[in-house]
């Protein structure tokens, strides 16, 4: 693998044809921050600490490396969640699934 | 008996019912194929022989009792190897789940089943269907996907074997799941004509799950009337399935069959595409104006589509495969990205996996209304024709990215689209024209895309070789 992995990548070209296939959860949302060289290089403190989540459960089997590719990912995907943030809802606005009490016999 | 490769779904049917071939004929000649062929494409995970000419010869008597299921009846075909079958490994792609037996049936081979069909072969697919991020076609303990058009070219994934057993002739049509992509690419770079049918159209149960609010399944075969009659078959509801729709399909929908239709395409769709896809599209307009309008200025509405579908699969696999993460087997993973791909989506905030679900509500209605204003969104299907099987995907055509893509947003909202073969490119490699529609719109591309092959035959091109 490049130094950039290839969420980073496609976020920063926006590489539309690669976006389903990178893990089938690319967007691009960073694409201004990887273009300052700014996020990606330096994760934020929000991404530091929840690779420290990872760090604390699973720390014994990943190597320093694993622990940066995965910081990034994560500092990218807080950033795609702050471009999802900006779209206003209101308190009746309810998430798109379906919930139903009525329980099939023999149906989980 | 080579005459039987190529064939469509009603040619077959045909064939069997006027007694020209048998069932059993069938299943041995297709059988043959994927035994002698399969491995040249790393296409197939396990052939079910035995069964398979089991079942066919059950498929003889009841012909010949004058019990007939439907256009499938007798018909070989195979299932992606996410899809549990009974009697045989569900391996998922991945080496940890490599002698998984699951001891029953999905609900699509139930349903297959019962209208006839004939189950020969599990097929090869990108581990767990690229849910820990691949990067590469070397992903999957059976080996790279091979394009039946040079197989020094990935066969595309996740649904690799489902596209390149169709693309050479080792079944005529196959079943494969797409979460975002994955019969878009197989059906693109292998040139065949694959369905992703509408989110709840066909039940998933049985099948792995990847992202349970994305996932569906559907058929890749040679034509869209294939396709039509396969979707025929395993649409319905499945009290096994909360999210399978109560809409049964019908194929072919008559009130679908019009005599003119509406298209749409999006601004800026043409944008660095390779020059061969830029001039098959354009040709393919020029075939469909014959019985549709064009109106070229559509533009996606502006919801971060892409974003909140990635949060979705992101925060779902990470549950869906908590348990491969936690017991460490993730490391028995074929790439090396994906042995440390599984870890991030760990650590999604719900908060943020919720409004991404709460965002999708009024996205969907949006792009619904966009959809709504014709019958059908045109694109080229991939900007350029299938990869070198070698390159890491960050490193493949990178002058053609592509342009606007409406493949998230559909995704993310559950809408159905169709991928035809539409000629070929660089290096003789096929290339794709995309038909997406609304929610149950199926018919309605199934109409055009045949349509559009009665018109041309590019469908009936043959891999070089084969």
């Amino acid at each position: 693998m490049s130094d950039m992995n290839r969420r980073e990548f496609a976020e920063a070209i926006a590489l539309v044809s690669l976006a389903p296939l990178l893990g089938e959860r690319v967007g691009w949302s960073s694409l201004a921050a990887v273009e300052s060289g700014a996020a990606l290089d330096d994760p934020g403190s929000l991404a530091k600490a929840l690779a420290g989540v990872i760090r604390a459960q699973y720390g014994t089997r990943l190597s320093e490396a694993d622990f940066g590719v995965i910081t990034r990912q994560i500092q990218s995907s807080l950033e795609r969640a702050a471009k999802v943030r900006k779209v206003p809802l209101t308190n009746g606005d309810e998430p798109d699934f379906v919930f139903s009490p009525i329980r099939v016999p023999g149906v989980g | 008996m080579s005459d039987l490769t190529w064939r469509t779904l009603p040619e077959l049917g045909h064939m069997l019912r006027g007694r020209e071939v048998s069932a059993v004929e069938l299943a041995a000649h297709f059988l043959a194929r994927l035994e002698r062929l399969g491995p040249a494409y790393n296409a197939v995970v396990t052939v079910l022989r035995t069964q398979a000419l089991a079942e066919a010869k059950q498929r003889d008597a009841e012909l010949a009792k004058g019990k007939d299921r439907g256009p499938l009846h007798g018909i070989p075909y195979g299932a992606k190897d996410l899809l549990a079958a009974d009697g045989a490994p569900t391996t998922w792609g991945a080496q940890p789940y490599r002698r998984q037996l699951l001891h029953r049936d999905a609900t699509v081979v139930r349903k297959l089943r019962e209208a006839g069909a004939v189950l020969c072969a599990k097929l090869a697919m990108v581990e767990l269907a690229g849910g820990m991020g691949y990067n590469q076609a070397f992903a999957s303990f059976t080996g790279p996907g091979r394009s039946p058009w040079d197989r020094a070219r990935w066969s595309g994934g996740s649904s690799s074997g489902s596209g390149s057993a169709v693309g050479a002739g080792l079944v005529p049509f196959a079943i494969g799941s797409e979460t975002w992509g994955s019969i878009q690419f197989p059906a693109a770079f292998c040139g065949v004509t694959g369905l992703r049918p509408t989110y709840g159209r066909v039940s998933r149960h049985g099948a792995m799950a990847l992202s349970w609010t994305m996932d569906k399944l559907g058929p890749l075969a040679r034509t869209a009337e294939d396709c039509g009659l396969v979707l025929a078959a395993i649409a319905g509801a499945d009290p096994a399935d909360p999210s399978a729709l109560d809409r049964p399909f019908v194929f072919p929908d008559r009130s679908t069959e019009r005599k003119h239709y509406r298209l749409g395409i999006l601004k800026g769709t043409l944008e660095k595409t390779q020059p061969e896809v830029r001039r098959n599209f354009e040709e393919s307009l020029r075939v469909l104006r014959d019985f549709a309008e064009v109106e070229e200025s559509l533009e996606l509405p502006g919801y971060p589509y892409d974003e909140m579908a990635s949060i979705v699969i992101d925060a779902e696999a990470a549950s869906a495969f908590e348990p491969l993460v936690e017991s460490g087997r993730i490391t028995g993973l074929t790439a090396p990205e994906d042995r440390i791909g599984g870890y991030a989506g760990q650590v999604v905030l719900a908060k943020d996996y919720i409004r991404a679900l709460r965002v999708r509500r009024p996205a969907a209605a949006a792009l619904d209304a966009v959809l709504a204003q014709v019958d059908a969104i045109a694109a080229p299907t991939l900007p350029t024709v299938a990869w070198p099987i070698d390159a890491a995907f960050d490193k493949v055509y990178p002058d053609y990215p592509g342009g606007t893509s409406i493949g998230g947003a559909a995704n993310l909202c559950g809408v159905p689209g169709l991928f035809l073969i539409n000629g070929t490119g660089e290096g003789g490699l096929p290339t794709s024209l995309q038909l997406t529609g609304r929610a149950l719109g199926e018919g309605v591309l199934l109409a055009i895309g045949r349509r559009y092959q009665q018109r041309t035959n590019f469908h009936r091109l043959v891999p070089p070789g084969l």
